[in-house]
């Protein structure tokens, strides 16, 4: 590691790094207050830009944090609201910003509302049959963990599925099952997908199995969702954002299809590793702590023999 | 009943705005529903600035330090001010983070970022999106650039082309000040900012 003096330049290995400067007459043209690049000068001038700050390290600052932050305190509920309001709410808002309508593609947001939707419609078979309400098959080498943090189709999916699981678990209904088809390697997750990853394992309320890839035979290619007692969505390509992904999911009606991707995806669990039963976590929750810990849980299922 | 507090959280979560759109005041509202992810905006919002005034700390102790010297100063500050994040006035986040930073570092090193430091609050009242990510953008950075213009790099960064980037910072600008003069009275912009806005 280089030590840096005042004055010195900034230096990372033998890789020279352009010094971070105050473009004061730029700012002033572009209406910065005149203070506000004084105030910029003189810290340049304190020679505090020779080292850059690197966006790399909140998520170490904040693991650092968590264990000194306060429990929040309970806030009071809002009026009730029925799930049909609550999935229309978000397409009357924006039809309602009229400067948000040029950019608005309502089909595409109506289409993300289709798989919530089903899944609460769901409910309604699984209650009558016993039956899960969802099977799913995530494929994290097509969808990004990330993305059901991020992205607000994947994040109504799947919050409409912890309302349904609530729903068909009062009756004594099995909830949701989602079998996660893992990388190649632990290594091909970043911080960022192992952070996604165990905020879904900690949040759920489907039963979850973790599958490796190898172990996924013709499944290593699909995205497989099935909804109910007739409806499927599958995906057969990576899509390179949520969007896409959306809009490339298939919808299949055929009960025949249903039952026998169920099955299929229900065998897939046998070379599986339970990550969650009946709502408890089945690994040890030290091993969530920490992004190593998650790893190397993901590990043991991947390199398990 | 069980569903419908599920309901709830999930129609709460539509009707809010993502944390990175949020003003300071309202940044420690949201605590309750996600604690990490309100305390990570927080960090990311800040630690640039914190970053700053560390490196001038260490600089002023005389002794040669390392980035990794800053970056544990750094951590330091916010780990000193997570117990009370959650306590106080929302309206003072900002105040009593300052706070911190002269607790665990001194007054001078919080006095070279602080008037950028408490820009940040009116910024994130800019209704405009786009306007005030882009101004947080060059504030976060205490208007420093890599490059060789502030726009140019803004606009890769963004996605946009250097003069859109150009406009948007323009008019971010107007709107900010726009902010300071009808949302704050001038009193209250001089408490929330221990005097360095008015």
């Amino acid at each position: 590691m280089a030590i840096y003096h005042k004055g010195e330049t900034n230096m990372v290995g033998s890789e020279t790094k352009k010094k971070r400067t105050v473009k004061a007459e730029e700012l002033e043209r572009l209406g910065f207050p005149a203070e506000d690049i004084a105030a910029a000068r003189q810290m340049e001038n304190l020679g505090l830009f020779h080292m850059e700050p690197s966006p790399d390290l909140v998520e170490r600052t904040l693991q650092k944090c968590i264990r000194l932050l306060k429990k929040p305190a309970v806030k009071p509920e809002d009026p009730i609201m029925s799930p049909v309001t609550a999935l229309l709410e978000p397409v009357a808002v924006l039809t309602t910003e009229p400067a948000l309508l040029p950019a608005l593609d309502l089909t595409q947001l109506l289409r993300s509302q289709q798989l919530p939707h089903a899944c609460l419609e769901a409910a309604k078979f699984a209650r009558s049959r016993g039956s899960r309400p969802v099977v799913m098959l995530d494929n994290h080498n097509l969808i990004e963990p990330t993305w059901w943090d991020l992205d607000n189709g994947f994040r109504a999916f799947w919050n409409a599925c912890q309302i349904t699981n609530r729903i068909v678990r009062e009756r004594g209904g099995p909830p949701a099952a989602t079998v996660v088809v893992l990388r190649h390697d632990p290594a091909d997750y970043s911080d960022d997908d192992l952070a996604a990853i165990r905020n879904v394992v900690r949040k759920g309320t489907s039963d979850l199995w973790w599958l490796g890839y190898k172990d996924a035979g013709e499944y290593q290619g699909c995205d497989v969702i099935v909804v109910g007692e007739e409806t499927s969505w599958e995906l057969k390509h990576k899509p390179k954002s949520p969007v896409e992904a959306l809009d490339g999911f298939e919808q299949i009606t055929s009960p025949t299809r249903a039952i026998r991707l169920c099955g299929e995806v229900t065998d897939l669990t046998r070379s599986a590793m339970q990550i969650r039963v009946d709502g408890k976590l089945l690994p040890d929750e030290c091993m969530l702590q920490t992004f190593s810990g998650i790893r190397e849980l993901i590990g043991s299922v991947i390199f398990r023999r | 009943m069980a569903p419908f507090g599920t309901i709830l959280d999930w129609i709460h979560w539509r009707r809010n705005p993502r944390l990175d759109s949020l003003p300071f005041e309202e940044l420690q509202e949201r605590y309750a529903e996600d604690q990490q992810g309100t305390y990570r905006e927080f960090i990311r919002r800040l630690r640039p600035l914190v970053f700053y005034a560390a490196e001038h700390y260490l600089q002023s102790r005389g002794n040669a330090f390392t980035e990794i010297d800053v970056n544990n100063k750094v951590d330091e500050v916010f780990e000193d001010f997570s117990p009370e994040f959650d306590s106080g006035d929302p309206a003072t986040l900002l105040q009593r983070f300052a706070g911190a930073i002269r607790r665990v570092l001194d007054d001078e090193a919080f006095r070279v970022i602080g008037r950028t430091f408490y820009r940040l609050l009116p910024i994130y009242n800019v209704p405009d999106a786009q306007q005030r990510r882009f101004l947080a953008a060059v504030y976060e950075q205490a208007l420093s650039t890599p490059d060789d213009s502030v726009v140019e790099s803004l606009a890769t960064r963004m996605g946009v082309t250097s003069d859109e980037a150009s406009e948007v910072l323009q008019r971010a600008n107007k709107s900010v000040q726009k902010v300071m003069r009808e949302d704050f009275s001038a009193t209250e912009l001089r408490d929330l900012t221990d005097g360095y806005l008015s």
